[in-house]
């Protein structure tokens, strides 16, 4: 195939990370000519990227950003109203949150004493108070949120817009997942962040903030010498093989894949090389708190931050768990027991890094193009599992989301007076994605791709934007 | 305008007016259909507007939408109706969601417009009128049209592929290429048959008979089936016994099975009347295993939803691979482009809803039978003889009377049961130690507890109360219940486990069940390794008396225990008349030793030898038949709303008739989908896969689906045509591939003609070879053939990507897909895949250049072919290089490029590694400096406190941790991260039993070895903490110090499942916490170990097994955990000193050596007490310059090549050959 059947290509071969070299290749701007991108993009996007603070196991939204003072005066009582099925089965009776609220900012939001810092910043806040998800369960409940289907095999949201957007990075992929400190991967493994059906490109690359590998198999195994040196040669007779095939495409773009790889073995670590920060961003994220934890999620927010500079699409960032209560490495928020310090060390780990990544982000002007996702799979029930834990509560809980487009200072949506059940303007993942496509300018029922007889999408045959959270 | 053209609309498109009867049969006939079965949904008053429109009347139909007229009368192009079906308009493509109606349709319509648009439909219909015009049945009707469902065209005899394949070449004037040059041709005609470079000269028959070719094929037919070893989700648990169904494809490709037998056998393969038995195995029965390749979420609280879920999951297999139709999108309505209703699915799902998930057994009918019955025979003799002797030593009594036994609660149930039958009274089983005596009940071990045994209910709704088992059993079996056949167990999905000596006693065990009240539940016990997930593969054993399910109710009664005399008992039992309670009395005196069992000791000891004969069942992982019922139709796909019942049958578009089986209807479905006669998809799909993958593009593109939404075939006839030599062959795919590859077209050169780039870029008229990627697989196999050491092993339990097999052997677990091979675009296994993608991604890219599995495989390469060079000249060595990776010679000009390269690296890495040689230099330097401060202070204080000098020649370790200051590796190899609340103080490392310490990983892999470590230990109370480890990164292998993990406070050589670990018989540890003990353990290659304590020998040395070889770049050290992470007993408690690794076995003279170097009372803080100011601040600046050089030393010896240079050099050649896009592309 050497002809330049460019719809092809670029649907099949190297979009998004090989876009560029493409576009060089082929003389011409192949962003413009890719049919995917101008039937896709047509709504004036209001962000360029999106931060996708995922908070893997499950938060506790009524100790958190949802005030229920109900709790407080049916503490020790049975649940009224009736119970639906949970995961261990073990509930308790109606438990009062174990942090007091205060109203912060000019909106005068409620947020819990977990999150004081995330509270200072409050007015850049779009809280969503009714969300809503299908799936009780750890694994099936990250997919869901993830890509809209409950297990492997679908293309994530960050996949999905690297799909329909591609990246502005020349040596960087359009969806990257940052770890750090041991972070682990979610119940359900890599898959979570997997382009599923789409082509690979847009897959997540997993980028460990501190790990002097900090992409597997970034770092060569011989100076750099001796590598440009063997580049050379294989350039060399791959120029003489290409001949041979009248200058097929992709034996061409698989060519120009070496001298990306190239680029991107210098481009990761000068990403990950932080040294040229300053004492005060330093200060300000955290970064040399004592906390080791805490310094390594401060890390995760200011790559996050380094990395929309560099035009990537789509960054997921990871908690860290300190095995407590049963939020263990892959579910680090999912304290069925001891809540009360668990979620108090895990608030201390994200809320300073979180508040400090949305302020920096505002002062280089960047909050406005950047939209931040926090959501986790699920929120925990009012009543206790046991003694002092909560149990998965998908029915109602609260995820919030700052800049790119959307109302700051603003709740939308309510659960019950217990904070059980989502009841005004439920919202559902995919009204979540919708929304989150639409300020990216992509009509979510418009980003399809073909797959074994139907045309897919991350919203499936659901989702409705939630035109109220738009500023 | 639009008022215009509605006005010239009225007096054209009027009603009838000057319409000819015509006209009128012209627009009912062929435009009305089409409107109301394709647009009514979206467009009619009494469904949707959508768009502002409705189509449902003349007036609609004139009036437009929002975006204005749709109808130009006369003016089919300027029409938007037109535009929009033809796909011709940027966003209205209609009928939405990507179907285009057929040309033949379109041109209607366009002739239609053109002729006046004759529309009688003078009003709107009324709800009652549009459902009769979009009744099912007709549209039905209509697309059963669809060329795929068909009947296969009978093809002239004598034709070939080529005179099909030339036709449409000489129709679109593209010359064909010339034959490709026959070293090209014999790579390409290798890698599509075998997925290997070629060895020799092989011809096509060669190749087809060679094992290779089922490994290859078989990995394609995994692709269809979505084939796994794991369920998925959280926890990841391995689908039971996965690998014998990969193995099963294997062997059948490489036999030739025909294609509807595999069908047959994928569907119903254990319900053949006549299965294929071959080497003991019932082969055809192993096929239901994809059955099993589902996907299972955890612990879900909807089990419904799940069935649901992964019902579906075996239906859009099943359908797609076998048929390319997608059935599965017909769950919630009837599919929206093909003719497939919601019924269909539904009659689908209650057929695999009739089945439970399990473990079968292929063993081939009547294996071991001969050897079971004479173990019956001995049981028999067994019991004459107890009975002998027992009457002998109880003398005659008189019989008492007992009361009649109450019922037990298993005739509630209908029970199903495999490897074992109800039986009464008196049947007893053998036992390691004597003898069980049962009651009345189910019993797995009545021969033997390597016997499989699967036993369940029907099913039934659930209700409320509590579930008893009068159970017992032991080997982790687990007796539940199974909730809409979710076969995990989990917080909500309970199981009673029967696992230790205290389950073997029968006694009631409850489980509560109000949590699934109203679900469909069925009760379940199965042998541990038939458990249909989370197994455990080895011996077990159950027995069931009773089972109850009672609403607020204590615990059942246990049963009576006869009280009747012994000599009674002993008669009853002789003449089998036990009751059930005379058997728990029998039994009692037996388990109690009241009975002497010592006349059969003999017997009992032949039994277990012949027991040991008993084949083991072939497990694997499949369904079994339970009761089965037809299944509700969901309204709307909605599982919680249940409509009537769907009876079991096939598609309707093929055959509406009830199966009205007596099993689930698998065999019938299978006979059908099987049927390549009557079923024109079926051998059509086939063919087309295996051309797809022999041309790198099926004649039908997209290969998985042959519906209204799939492409069209390029060159239809051909598809008739080798679907019908492929039925006359009775559907050999040998035979189908052969008549392929040996086609003039296959054999083409990639040379491309001009006008077929301008005409033909996709190349779909096949004037030329399409140069396409190699496989995932078949990258990796190449670079494995390149070693030499590619092992030829067929079959087994599948490996890591690291193991040098092929990859078909390689791991497919869900949540861990193999890197290398994902990398590659290896399919993610969920739902059928005929069709690869084929991408350019970095990844791959740096895969190839920096992945150490790469780099090592090419210096196997190069050491092979430098071993076999004998003295040639490099250029010969170059030659063999390029025919081994390319399947051709290399011209001189490569050569000398090649030479020329080979030269550069040389001369660079001597050049580098001279840099480095350097810097150790300088660092050993400083090292000395530093100890010419440290050594005197260090001597003079050991002399103050009497104790003997540090060595001066004890041996050099590789590694070395003396925690004076940090975590780090003083040989600057091996650096330690602290995690959790490790941290480094006083000098020493201190854990807590939740933390520890760890290093990257090992600078080189290690078989013998030493690890050494002085520890102090907070307790000696603590059990099973790790001081030292070496291990995988996964932590699954490793070897270990070990404080008193199997006894208590003594040192032990832990490792993985006690694999390599026996008792040193050490003396007990007493002073440990008072100072710290230097512990050290000797590992040799062969696996002999030998602990020390204090210098001195601890206990014995043993050997166990094989050493355990720790792998360069996947593993690491630990300091305090056992292995993976400290979590449970694995941490320990305590300080460590110092630490030291060797990549040797030290002798027991090296080890008193070592011993002394450090003592427990003086540690490096001491020492530097003892420094004058002076010394400390020259200390400092030493320390400051030896860190930072060790940092920079450390990331150059990363990457400076260690060992042979000219290795070196080779490798790096043979790495980079490899890397040519030459070597991953097929010509």
């Amino acid at each position: 195939m050497n002809a330049m059947n460019r719809r092809h290509l670029l649907s099949t071969a190297s979009t998004g990370f090989g876009m560029a070299a493409l576009a060089g290749l082929m003389q011409e701007d192949a962003l413009a000519s890719d049919p995917l991108m101008h039937r896709a993009r047509r709504i004036a996007p209001k962000a360029r990227s999106v931060i996708f603070l995922y908070m893997s196991g499950g938060v506790s939204h009524v100790d958190s950003f949802d005030h229920k003072p109900m709790l407080k005066k049916f503490a020790g009582k049975p649940m009224p109203g009736a119970v639906r099925k949970t995961q261990f089965n073990n509930n308790g009776t109606v438990q009062p949150s174990h942090w007091d609220f205060r109203r912060y900012g000019q909106s005068g939001i409620e947020v819990s004493d977990l999150f004081p810092q995330v509270g200072g910043v409050v007015d850049e806040l779009c809280m969503i108070r009714s969300m809503t998800a299908k799936f009780s369960e750890h694994a099936q409940g990250n997919f869901f949120m993830h890509t809209g289907f409950p297990f492997l095999g679908y293309p994530s949201a960050g996949a999905w817009t690297s799909y329909g957007l591609g990246t502005e990075s020349r040596d960087l992929p359009g969806y990257v997942v940052l770890q750090s400190g041991g972070a682990a991967t979610p119940h359900g493994g890599v898959g979570l962040f997997s382009n599923g059906f789409l082509p690979a490109q847009h897959q997540a690359s997993i980028v460990k903030a501190d790990d002097a590998e900090a992409v597997v198999n970034i770092r060569p195994a011989e100076s750099p010498t001796l590598q440009r040196r063997r580049l050379d040669f294989i350039g060399a007779m791959d120029r003489r093989f290409i001949k041979t095939t009248q200058n097929d495409m992709h034996v061409e773009a698989a060519i120009q894949n070496y001298e990306m790889a190239w680029r991107m073995q210098s481009a990761v670590p000068d990403l990950c090389d932080i040294a040229g920060e300053t004492e005060a961003t330093r200060k300000l994220y955290g970064l040399d708190d004592p906390e080791p934890k805490k310094a390594a999620y401060a890390r995760q927010c200011l790559l996050a931050r380094r990395l929309v500079e560099r035009g990537v699409r789509f960054i997921e960032l990871s908690t860290l768990a300190y095995n407590l209560g049963g939020g263990n490495g892959a579910n680090p928020w999912d304290h069925h027991s001891a809540i009360n310090e668990g979620h108090g060390k895990m608030a201390n780990q994200i809320d300073q890094p979180i508040a400090a990544l949305i302020k920096d982000l505002r002062s280089r002007g960047l909050l406005d193009s950047t939209l931040i996702v926090w959501a986790g799979e699920f929120g925990r029930t009012p009543f206790a599992q046991g003694s002092n834990g909560r149990d998965h509560n998908p029915y109602g809980f609260t995820v919030w989301m700052a800049g790119g487009g959307v109302k700051g200072g603003h709740v939308y949506g309510a659960t019950d007076e217990f904070g059980y059940t989502a009841l005004e303007n439920p919202c559902s993942v995919y009204d979540m994605w919708a929304t989150v496509l639409h300020l990216m300018g992509i009509d979510h029922e418009r980003l399809t791709h073909r797959f074994s007889g139907r045309d897919l999408r991350l919203t499936d045959v659901h989702g409705n934007v939630l035109k109220d959270i738009i500023a | 305008m639009r008022r215009i053209v509605f006005a010239i609309a009225v007096i054209l498109g009027g009603h009838a007016v000057g319409a000819t009867p015509e006209q009128v049969e012209f627009f009912e006939s062929k435009i009305r259909p089409i409107l109301a079965q394709d647009c009514y949904e979206c467009h009619s008053v009494v469904t949707k507007q959508k768009g502002g429109l409705v189509l449902d009347s003349r007036d609609g139909l004139l009036a437009g939408g929002d975006s204005g007229a749709i109808l130009k009368v006369g003016d089919p192009a300027g029409s938007l109706i037109l535009q929009s079906i033809k796909h011709d308009h940027d966003d209205l493509k209609m009928p939405k969601g990507g179907a285009k109606l057929d040309d033949k349709v379109i041109a209607d319509f366009e002739q239609w417009i053109r002729d006046g648009a004759v529309d009688p439909r003078d009003h709107p219909p009324s709800k009652e009128e549009v459902a009769k015009e979009t009744e099912w049945q007709s549209v039905l009707e209509r697309r059963k049209h669809w060329w795929a469902f068909q009947p296969i065209s009978q093809q002239p005899a004598g034709k070939t592929i080529d005179d099909y394949i030339d036709v449409e070449l000489a129709t679109h004037g593209i010359p064909a290429a010339p034959p490709a040059e026959a070293e090209t041709l014999s790579r390409r005609l290798s890698f599509v048959l075998t997925g290997l470079p070629p060895s020799g000269n092989q011809s096509i028959d060669e190749l087809l008979d060679s094992l290779a070719f089922g490994e290859k094929w078989a990995r394609h037919f995994m692709d269809w089936v979505r084939y796994a070893e794991s369920y998925g989700s959280e926890g990841d648990p391995a689908i039971p016994y996965a690998y014998q169904y990969r193995d099963y494809l294997i062997r059948a490709f490489n036999s030739d099975v025909p294609y509807p037998q595999l069908i047959k056998e994928a569907i119903a393969g254990d319900l053949l009347p006549t299965p294929r038995i071959e080497g003991g195995l019932n082969e055809s029965a192993i096929g239901i295993a994809q059955l099993r390749m589902v996907l299972h979420g955890f612990s879900p609280v909807d089990s419904l939803d799940e069935m649901v879920t992964f019902t579906d999951n075996q239906i859009d297999t099943v359908t797609k691979a076998f048929q390319g139709l997608t059935v599965s999108c017909a769950r919630c309505h009837n599919h929206k482009f093909d003719a497939i209703s919601q019924a269909d699915f539904y009659a689908l799902y209650g057929i695999f809803t009739s089945t439970h998930p399990a473990v079968i057994d292929v063993n081939a009918p009547g294996a071991g039978d001969a050897i079971r019955a004479e173990l019956r025979k001995l049981k028999s003799e067994i019991k004459d003889t107890l009975i002998k002797e027992w009457l002998k030593a109880n003398p005659k009594s008189d019989f008492v009377k007992e009361s009649d036994e109450a019922q037990s609660g298993l005739v509630d149930f209908q029970w199903f049961a495999e490897g074992l039958a109800k039986t009464a009274a008196g049947e007893f089983a053998i036992t390691e130690t004597g003898l069980r005596i049962y009651p009345g009940g189910y019993f797995s071990d009545l021969i033997s507890s390597k016997d499989r045994a699967v036993l369940f209910t029907n099913r039934f709704k659930c209700s409320e109360g509590t579930l008893w088992f009068r159970v017992a059993g032991k080997g982790g079996v687990k007796a539940k219940y199974v909730v809409q056949n979710y076969p995990r167990t989990g917080t909500i999905h309970k199981a009673i486990m029967l696992k230790d000596e205290k389950d073997e006693d029968f006694a009631w065990r409850p489980l509560q069940l109000d949590f699934w009240k109203g679900d469909e539940i069925f009760l379940q016990l199965t042998t541990a390794a038939d458990s249909p997930a989370e197994f455990t593969d080895g011996p077990s054993w159950f027995g069931l008396t009773d089972v109850r399910i009672a609403k607020d109710m204590p615990a059942p009664v246990s049963p009576a225990i006869s009280t009747a005399p012994l000599y009674q008992l002993i008669t009853a039992w002789q003449s089998n008349t036990l009751s059930d309670a005379q058997a728990e009395a029998l039994n009692a005196l037996v388990q109690g030793k009241k009975l002497s069992l010592q006349s059969v000791e003999p017997l009992v000891k032949r039994y277990h030898d012949l027991e040991a004969k008993l084949p083991a069942p072939t497990r694997v992982p499949g369904v079994i038949e339970a009761d089965a019922q037809d299944a509700a139709l969901f309204v709307r796909g909605d599982h919680k709303q249940p409509a009537e019942d769907v009876p079991r049958r096939y598609l309707e578009a093929f055959d509406p008739a009830p199966f009205h089986p007596k099993g689930s209807g698998r065999l019938e479905l299978a006979e059908r989908m099987a049927d390549m006669k009557s079923n024109p998809l079926t051998a059509r799909v086939m063919v087309n896969r295996l051309w797809h993958h022999v041309f790198g593009r099926g004649i039908v593109a997209t290969t998985d689906n042959f519906g209204k939404l799939g492409e069209l075939p390029s060159h239809p006839a051909l598809l008739d045509f080798l679907a019908q030599r492929f039925i006359q062959s009775g559907g050999s795919i040998k035979e189908m591939l052969r008549l392929m590859v040996s086609s003039k077209a296959f054999q083409r050169s990639a040379q491309e003609s001009p006008v077929s780039t301008q005409d033909d870029p996709e190349n779909k008229w096949l004037s030329h070879w399409s140069i396409r990627r190699l496989e995932a697989e078949a990258i990796r196999d190449s670079i494995l053939t390149l070693t030499g050491s590619l092992e030829p092993q067929l079959y087994g339990a599948a490996v890591g990507g690291g193991e040098m097999r092929r990859s078909v052997y390689v791991k497919v677990i869900r949540n861990s897909l193999d890197p290398f091979l994902t990398t590659f675009d290896a399919p993610v296994p969920f739902s059928p895949r005929g069709k690869r993608d084929s991408t350019n991604v970095p990844a791959q890219s740096l895969t190839l250049l920096n992945d150490s599995k790469v780099i090592g495989w090419s210096r196997l390469w190069a050491q092979r072919i430098l071993d076999a060079a004998q003295g040639s000249a490099d250029d010969l060595l170059i030659r063999q290089m390029f025919v081994e990776a390319f399947g051709r010679s290399a011209s001189e000009d490569e050569v000398a490029q090649c030479v020329a390269y080979l030269q550069t690296i040389q001369q660079e890495t001597v050049k580098e590694a001279g840099e480095v040689a350097a810097q150790e230099l300088k660092l050993s330097e400083l090292n000395r400096r530093m100890a010419a401060i440290l050594e005197p202070a260090r001597m003079k204080l050991l002399a103050e406190r009497k104790l003997p000098a540090a060595p001066a020649n004890a041996p050099e370790p590789l590694c070395e941790w003396t925690f004076d200051k940090d975590a780090r590796d003083s040989k600057g190899r091996l650096d330690l991260e602290l995690v959790g609340a490790a941290r480094v103080e006083n000098g020493a490392l201190l854990v807590d039993g939740a933390s520890m310490a760890k290093s990257g990983s090992l600078p080189k892999t290690l078989t013998a070895k030493t690890l050494e470590a002085w520890v102090m230990l907070d307790n000696l109370t603590q059990r099973g903490g790790g001081v030292m480890t070496l291990q995988g990164k996964d932590g699954v292998l490793f070897d270990s110090i070990v404080f008193a993990e199997k006894t208590s406070a003594h040192w032990v050589a832990g490792s993985n499942f006690f694999d390599r670990s026996e008792l040193f018989e050490g003396a007990a540890e007493t002073e440990a916490t008072l100072r710290p003990v230097h512990i050290a353990v000797v590992y040799q290659a062969d696996g002999t170990i030998s602990g020390y304590r204090d210098g001195k020998p601890y206990g014995r040395t043993y050997r166990k097994a094989a050493g355990a070889t720790f792998e360069a770049d996947t593993s690491q050290v630990l300091f305090g955990c056992r292995h993976g992470s400290p979590a449970g007993n694995k941490g320990l408690a305590g300080r460590i000193f110092r630490a030291r690794l060797y990549d040797r076995a030290l002798t027991a003279e090296d080890i008193a050596l070592t011993a002394r170097i450090e003592f427990s009372t003086i540690t490096e803080s001491d020492i530097l007490a003892a420094l004058s100011p002076e010394q400390l601040s020259a200390l400092n600046l030493l320390r400051t310059d030896r860190d930072r050089l060790a940092t920079a030393l450390q990331s150059a010896r990363a990457v400076i090549p260690t060992g042979d240079p000219v290795l070196q050099a080779w490798t790096n050649l043979a790495q980079s050959l490899i890397n040519l896009k030459e070597f991953i592309y097929l010509q």
